[in-house]
């Protein structure tokens, strides 16, 4: 079977857009929320700046994306056969 | 007899009925025995019962202690949802090895001396090997063997450690080493478990042998081998700084390959390794807290991913791959497995409300305030890949991302949506009635899952790892690639290996072959008869069966060489017990 592609960006729906907004705007109210409630026992310093915790994933997201898919465009990304050839064929 | 009946006997029973009673009976047997084996762990009482006499030895299998106890609980659950979920197969044989595969595990939860742990360590391996040979395709053929094959590296590490400790302190008893007066057996007995617990670099296995095994094997195999080696470790290594190091390696590790990989059950198969390592870590940290947090997030594990499994195994039954890059759009045609897979995705992503949530915060709040700063942070690090990869990427484009392919569907059998059904709502019932699950742990538990900091930290993490998803998700389009890891290095081996023994054995063939040929008398004919059994059975074998199969000159062999891998792993049994009988009888 073929790899089907990735369509082209679809222009987004006007529900969609509103959605997406409404996420926006939850993560938002996530940060404000950490402006009042911190941990009791911080376990290090850093901990106790708002939006730390936000600030974490999503750096670790875009770092483990980027990171990770560079890896494999690079060094550990083979062809897919790679271990089916035997060393003389 | 009543306060202790052991579980392994009713598979191992099962098995034997499975066997030989005839036609489609025998499937129905299977959920029996897991049902009783629920029964017989909720009527246990603590001790040490059935002790057996054995070559002059004496055999625990029977140690009923709350550590023992946690494990026992979950494997019985998932074996009955595990069998549940099976109940349409109509191969016998996968019904008998996943039956001996669990009587294994049962068996080694309950061992108290070595010798009966390496025993049924052993089975579990033979067992669990067959339920990867019984997909009966040629990937996983060879897969089986690798994955063999290191098992019984594995197994010698263990059974070399346990000898040499005999050696040293006369006895089997399977108890807690010391971290202070760490030996060179106890090291050689911990790398045994850390092969089977898939501590990196140990793990090329793992991801190797999952994703070609049987659709409901997997499932079973996701259960059973890691969180053996996970109580194992518990039992003997708690509080070794290695495995908190090694551990935290390890949720980091999983994740970066969880991100890259296309095949559904290869990704998950990475978050094994990530998510046995929040385990590894907490044995190793040490703590009560850690020691609670790597229990409970075994529970935990065990039930949401095999309930994964379960997700990822239903889009292979029917749609004939788990490719990502082949799949798509299936939201609408596969709405209930969507559904199933997405409580057991933010399960593992630990959200609140899910069983994930109230054990993985357990380990790296234990590990933080046991001021393990860096590994607590790590593994938060691995929370935000193991919700990026398994909570959105692989749902995205495996259930939406991009329109339907239009392949035709295969109708899912509903038994298993049923298993996925019992697994899901124990996931969320753990998530919300946590003391369920606290109340099995072998410590008592001072940790409130639910206070708002914790609900506030995870939602600001997973909801800015969606925020990273989202900005990134054209980079993260899976592609139909392979990615090394470390069974590079062993394969290359064997190639070296074969290609040295190939021209020998070859020499030795034609030779051979010569010999009798010009030596074609009548009277040696007959004598020739029995050598030419051995050159058919043997000489060709290992031509045949290992140097050209593995070189996979012609997929046709595959049948008869699951024949001849048959007669090696039999040869392999025997042999293993002769050595351990020689050593016995000598030391």
């Amino acid at each position: 079977m073929a790899e089907h592609p990735m369509p082209p960006p679809a222009p987004m729906s006007a529900s969609t857009q509103r959605l997406r907004n409404l996420l926006f705007a939850a993560l938002g109210l996530l940060v404000l929320l950490n402006v009042f409630i911190h941990p009791h026992h911080p376990h290090f310093g850093l901990e106790t700046i708002p939006g730390f915790w936000a600030l974490f994933g999503l750096a670790g997201a875009v770092i483990l994306a980027r990171g990770a898919k560079g890896l494999a465009h690079t060094v550990l990304g083979k062809d897919e056969n790679f271990y089916e050839r035997g060393p003389e064929d | 007899m009543t306060e202790f009946l052991h579980p392994s006997l009713f598979f191992v029973a099962c098995a034997a009925a499975v066997w030989l009673l005839p036609g489609r009976l025998g499937r129905w047997l299977p959920p029996v025995a897991a049902a009783l084996a629920i029964a017989s762990v909720l009527a246990m009482q603590p001790g040490s019962h059935t002790r057996i006499s054995y070559l002059g030895l004496t055999l625990g299998l029977g140690r009923v202690d709350s550590l023992s106890m946690v494990f026992a609980h979950v494997f019985a659950i998932q074996a009955l949802i595990g069998f549940i979920f099976a109940l349409h197969v109509e191969d016998r044989w996968q019904h008998v090895a996943a039956c001996m595969y669990i009587a294994g595990a049962f068996g080694c939860t309950f061992a108290e001396d070595y010798v009966t742990l390496f025993i049924f360590w052993e089975l579990m391996s033979v067992a669990s090997t067959f339920l990867v040979w019984l997909r009966r395709v040629p990937a996983s053929t060879r897969a089986g063997i690798r994955y063999f094959l290191f098992h019984i590296l594995g197994g010698l590490l263990l059974l070399a450690g346990l000898l040499l400790r005999h050696q040293a302190t006369g006895t089997f008893a399977f108890e807690a080493a010391d971290p202070a007066a760490a030996r060179f057996y106890d090291t050689l007995i911990m790398l045994g478990f850390c092969v089977n617990a898939a501590v990196i670099p140990l793990h090329a296995w793992l991801p190797d042998a999952y994703p070609e095994a049987t659709v409901t094997g997997a499932v079973f195999m996701s259960a059973f081998t890691t969180k053996t080696a996970v109580y194992v470790l518990l039992r003997a290594f708690t509080g070794f700084e290695i495995l908190g190091i090694m551990g935290t390696l390890m949720t980091i590790y999983g994740v970066v390959y969880a991100t890259i990989e296309n095949n559904a059950r290869r990704i998950l198969a990475y978050h094994i390794v990530s998510q046995v390592g929040y385990m590894v870590a907490g044995v190793g940290v040490g703590t009560a807290m850690t020691v609670n947090g790597a229990c409970a997030h075994a529970y935990a594990h065990i039930l949401y991913k095999g309930l994964l499994f379960m997700g990822a195994g239903t889009l292979l039954y029917a749609a004939g791959t788990a490719k990502l890059s082949e799949l798509g759009g299936l939201f609408r045609r596969l709405p209930w497995a969507f559904l199933w897979y997405m409580v057991a995705a933010v399960s593992i992503s630990g959200f609140p409300l899910f069983s994930g949530f109230v054990s993985k915060t357990m380990t790296i709040t234990g590990a933080a305030e046991a001021h393990h700063t860096w590994l607590a942070l790590g593994m938060e690090f691995a929370a935000v890949g193991t919700f990026l990869s398994v909570g959105i990427k692989l749902p995205y484009f495996a259930w939406f991302g991009r329109p339907d392919p239009g392949i035709a569907l295969k109708p899912v059998p509903r038994n298993m949506y049923a298993a996925m059904a019992i697994a899901g709502l124990l996931c969320f019932y753990i998530g919300v009635q946590p003391g369920f699950l606290y109340r099995l742990l072998p410590h008592p538990v001072d940790y409130a899952p639910y206070t708002p900091w914790h609900v506030l930290q995870t939602l600001l993490l997973l909801g800015f790892t969606g925020l990273g998803f989202y900005l990134l998700r054209r980079k993260l389009v899976p592609e139909a690639k392979l990615n090394l890891d470390v069974d590079y290095f062993y394969r290359l081996i064997g190639r070296w290996v074969l290609a040295l023994a190939r021209r020998p054995v070859e020499l030795i063939d034609n030779w051979w072959t010569e010999f009798y040929n010009r030596a074609g008398l009548r009277g040696l004919m007959n004598v020739a008869g029995g050598s030419v059994w051995f050159d058919k059975r043997v000489i060709d074998g290992v031509v045949d069966g290992t140097a050209v199969g593995v070189r996979r000159v012609g997929h046709t062999a595959t049948g008869v060489q699951t024949g001849r891998l048959q007669d090696y792993l039999a040869i392999a049994v025997v042999l293993g017990l002769a050595v351990f009988a020689a050593v016995w009888y000598a030391g």
